[in-house]
């Protein structure tokens, strides 16, 4: 399984220039450049479209291994931190790490927080028609909060009966939702990895652990 | 000041060192299996090893991590 889970992890980062292939192809055939009509280049595109989702598959794999087996971890861990560009080659560069991984939690958390708050608060300035102008005013503004969970246009049946059952392209999730779901997924996981990682120190500082024997020789 | 604020001010001689030994900043690096840009930081101030490489770097100068590292008190209240 660990050889499995090496050559997944040179796979994920090794992928990658042919996903840009595919992103301009992708580009190339929506602005119809003309050979992109030949049968050669429809085949390349549509095997670069199935690497495309094999590659998040294995994507998808590697984050349930990391959920459920911690043995995969640093594996997948490694072909992230390459793919994200981070060196950690001694311990001043993790640091560096360690600081910059800091600042990007607390902003993007922010951030998270902003467009949550940004889809919850309604604010719409409208024109009256003219026969219900006040005193002169003709424009009105109404401000308020609503939340919804769910996105409206997801998967309406056809009216002769024939419908879409499920589409991963349709998500029922509102983008308030998501947002909503990836915020909590930052701060469990922050909370969860803080546990871990502090539960050592915890038995360090147990005053009713025996501590190494300390001899002034 | 803040719990996260250091309290000591930590300075080093290992420029001193490393001149008393005839080694460049690279092959001191090499040695004890860090980059040379964490050399230059050490001896530039910007970063405080941690107690592993302070005994680490001892051991290759063949002297004790005192000799190398200092702490003063902080007066200035600043980090540097």
């Amino acid at each position: 399984m660990e050889k499995i889970n090496k050559l997944l992890s040179k796979y994920l980062i090794y992928a990658v220039p042919f996903h840009l292939l595919f992103i301009a192809g992708a580009y190339l055939g929506h602005a119809k450049v003309p050979f992109m009509g030949l049968a050669a280049a429809k085949v390349f595109i549509d095997i670069l479209s199935w690497n495309f989702i094999l590659w998040f598959a294995v994507i998808v794999f590697m984050v349930c291994q990391l959920l459920f087996n911690g043995a995969y971890r640093s594996g997948f861990f490694e072909a992230i931190k390459r793919m994200a560009g981070v060196k950690e080659r001694d311990e001043r560069e993790a640091a560096a790490v360690d600081s910059a991984a800091r600042y990007a939690y607390i902003s993007t958390l922010s951030l998270l927080v902003f467009i949550l708050f940004v889809l919850s608060v309604s604010v719409t300035i409208g024109k009256l028609p003219p026969d219900k102008v006040v005193d002169g005013k003709t424009k009105t503004i109404s401000i308020g909060a609503g939340i919804a969970l769910w996105d409206d246009g997801a998967a309406q049946p056809a009216q002769d009966g024939s419908g879409v059952i499920f589409s991963t392209a349709r998500l029922p999730l509102s983008k308030w939702s998501l947002i909503a779901l990836i915020t909590a997924w930052h701060l469990l996981s922050f909370l969860f990895y803080v546990r871990r990682a502090g539960r050592t120190k915890k038995i360090m500082d147990d005053p009713n652990k025996t501590g190494p024997e300390v001899s002034n020789g | 000041m803040s719990k996260l604020e250091p309290k000591l001010k930590i300075t080093n001689r290992l420029h001193v060192f490393r001149a008393e030994k005839r080694i460049s900043q690279e092959e001191l690096a090499k040695a004890i299996d860090v980059t040379r840009g964490t050399i230059v930081a050490i001896e530039g101030g910007d970063y405080n090893p941690s107690l592993e490489l302070a005994f680490r770097l001892a051991r290759y100068l063949n002297t004790d991590i005192h000799s190398i590292f200092q702490a003063e008190e902080r007066t200035d209240g600043k980090n540097k």
